[in-house]
């Protein structure tokens, strides 16, 4: 298969000053991540608030400078573009977010707010816009009838749809969707999921689908990263890394997920303390004092990545 | 019918306000200058009779509905007198407006940060040290500046008085520095805060430019705090008219004012003062009906 997206040891620190040590001080939002999404593929992006999935989004869709690495998008480098080169690229490049109450200009029609990426990105002609959006509206479960009304007027799940048909308006190869699903409730969650693999199978768009449920990213997910305090912890295949996970953070997170069966017995694992400081990232591995398992050398030395099977990695000294 | 009855409520007790304040100012300049009071034997003794006074406010006030506002002291029409200065005072006053609207938007406009910080706090400070600045000062500098052109030939201004247009040019900009770095500051705050909504961040990951960005996406919504802060600069561009007409000599309303007041014309300056009032009122409103029109379908989904 194509690689559509490669990360290369991305890294993104943002300087802040510390008023009490009078210190420039560095929060390393993402520290050193790679990773590769291919043609057709959806790749979950998963970890607790403030673990640097959104910040991976932004600098894939290169709102944010990174410090250091590289984003390869169909083996062209995002680094150093021009302007122009840059708006050729963000074509191909689409995002939905995660509220979509605010992700719609409210003093927008949808007409205006669908006709603008084709008008920027010139993907039909000013004639045939009128087709072109009652087309996109159809696709993503709407009516044609609703082109002329505020976003305001229409419900959660109808206003994220208008975003996925904003997103796949420019007909992207790849969409960033940061917790597209997470403000909308359970019912419509699903039609919102569906709607996305519908789309995918469609239109060959590959998918980084950011989340904090499990269970949505197991549901959507062909691939998944698991990412605690901006570095990678475990990527692999969805199977593998829910059924045979070998990292312990995602052992804990797998374990806390919820199962609707009241048999069966509670052997969540419960981690202690808070998420430390992006500012002070303990030495060693990032997750050792929060880690039952942890053994000296996790204290001193950092883990990288290593292979558990052939599609399987995490990065922990007992592997 | 429910926002028709609210609307209906709200210019109903404007327009008693305007009474009031109308009924406030006659009766304040119906008391006779020298006016005393105090209290002998117990009893409470006035130069001038109370109900003298109140009928005395209640033949102007009645004749000021009837529009029948009569000759000042040296026997000229009000009416001409008003509508003379009332045209040099609006000129004034709306050429202000339009120009602190402009300047304020794009000054604030300069001062929001866009996602780059550099520099925000020196811009912050640009637009708020011109606001702590007095009016006379601002008045003065303008007028220096004027002297200073006109010594090196540069006759684009006139330093003070009236007959052209080129002498209205400093007081209008003297008039509008204060209330453009007012709107520059609510602009720049506004600006900001739209920069931060998701839709500025999808436009921008759809490829948007930035000037595109700013006029369709950041400005279309801005524009509504940007409005709702007007009403509030109504007070300060016809307050800060006293001083500007005064300085310049400039025969608006405000100068016509204390021209009936040096003469000691009590019922002619009640009246100017009641139509600067009016004036407030009128212009105040109309802001106020703007910002809501602005607001409307906001409003609609709240009902």
């Amino acid at each position: 298969m194509n690689e559509i997206v490669k990360v290369v040891n991305l890294k993104k620190y943002f300087e802040v000053y510390d008023a009490k040590s009078l210190e420039k001080k560095y929060v390393k939002a993402v520290d050193g991540i790679s990773f590769s999404i291919n043609e057709g593929e959806t790749l979950g992006l998963v970890g607790e608030s403030g673990s640097g999935k959104t910040t991976t989004g932004k600098l894939i869709l290169n709102l944010l400078k990174p410090t250091s690495g590289d984003i390869f998008l169909e083996g062209k480098s995002l680094k150093n573009l021009s302007k122009k080169d840059m708006k050729k690229i963000r074509k191909d490049i689409q995002v939905v977010f995660q509220n979509p109450y605010a992700a719609l200009d409210p003093k927008m029609t949808i007409r205006d707010i669908l006709i603008e990426p084709l008008s920027i990105h010139k993907i039909v002609s000013k004639y045939e816009y009128n087709n072109e959006v009652k087309r996109l509206l159809n696709m993503v479960g709407l009516s044609e009838k609703d082109m002329n009304k505020f976003p305001h007027e229409f419900s959660g799940g109808q206003r994220q749809r208008i975003g996925i048909a904003k997103a796949i308006a420019v007909r992207p190869k790849f969409i960033i969707c940061d917790e597209p699903v997470s403000a909308l409730d359970v019912s419509v969650q699903s039609q919102i999921l569906n709607l996305l693999c519908d789309l995918q199978r469609e239109l060959k768009i590959s998918y980084l689908f950011i989340a904090h449920g499990l269970n949505v990213i197991r549901h959507v997910s062909d691939k998944v990263v698991v990412m605690y305090l901006g570095n990678i912890v475990e990527y692999g295949d969805t199977k593998s890394v829910f059924d045979d996970c070998a990292h312990p953070y995602t052992k804990a997170l797998v374990s806390s997920a919820p199962i609707p069966d009241p048999k069966r017995k509670n052997n969540s694992i419960i981690l202690k303390g808070e998420i430390p400081s992006p500012i002070n990232i303990p030495e060693g591995c990032p997750f050792h004092p929060r880690c039952k398992d942890a053994i000296e050398i996790c204290k001193t030395k950092k883990p990288f990545l290593r292979k558990v099977t052939e599609e399987h990695m995490a990065a922990c000294h007992l592997i | 019918m429910i926002g028709q009855k609210r609307v209906l409520r709200n210019i109903f007790s404007k327009v008693l306000v305007l009474f009031a304040f109308t009924y406030i100012s006659i009766f304040i300049f119906s008391i006779p200058q020298g006016y005393s009071w105090e209290i002998i034997d117990g009893r409470f003794v006035s130069t001038y009779p109370l109900y003298m006074i109140i009928k005395r406010c209640n033949n102007t006030f009645i004749s000021l509905l009837e529009f029948n506002l009569g000759y000042n002291m040296k026997g000229k029409a009000l009416v001409e007198i008003l509508f003379e200065a009332f045209k040099k005072t609006a000129l004034l006053l709306l050429s202000s407006i339009v120009l602190a609207f402009v300047l304020g938007l794009l000054k604030g406009i300069s001062d929001s940060s866009r996602g780059n910080k550099n520099y925000a706090s020196f811009k912050v400070l640009t637009s708020v040290m011109p606001i702590s600045m007095p009016d006379v000062l601002i008045a003065a500098m303008m007028q220096s500046f004027a002297i200073w052109l006109i010594q090196r030939d540069i006759h684009i201004f006139k330093v003070a008085g009236s007959g052209t247009l080129a002498h209205s040019f400093l007081p209008i900009i003297a008039l509008s520095i204060l209330p453009a770095f007012y709107i520059a500051r609510i602009t720049s705050l506004a600006v900001n805060d739209c920069y931060k909504k998701p839709y500025v961040i999808t436009a921008l990951g759809k490829g948007c430019s930035s000037m595109r960005i700013l006029w369709n996406h950041v400005m279309r919504n801005a524009i509504k705090s940007i409005v709702e802060g007007l009403p509030n600069i109504t007070s300060i561009i016809i307050s800060n008219t006293l001083i500007v007409e005064y300085m310049f000599s400039y025969p608006g309303l405000t100068t016509s004012l204390m021209n009936h007041i040096t003469m000691g014309d009590r019922r002619s300056s009640a009246i100017i003062i009641v139509f600067i009032g009016s004036f407030y009122f009128i212009l105040n409103g109309l802001f106020h009906c703007i910002s809501k029109l602005m607001n409307i379908s906001y409003r609609r989904e709240a009902i």
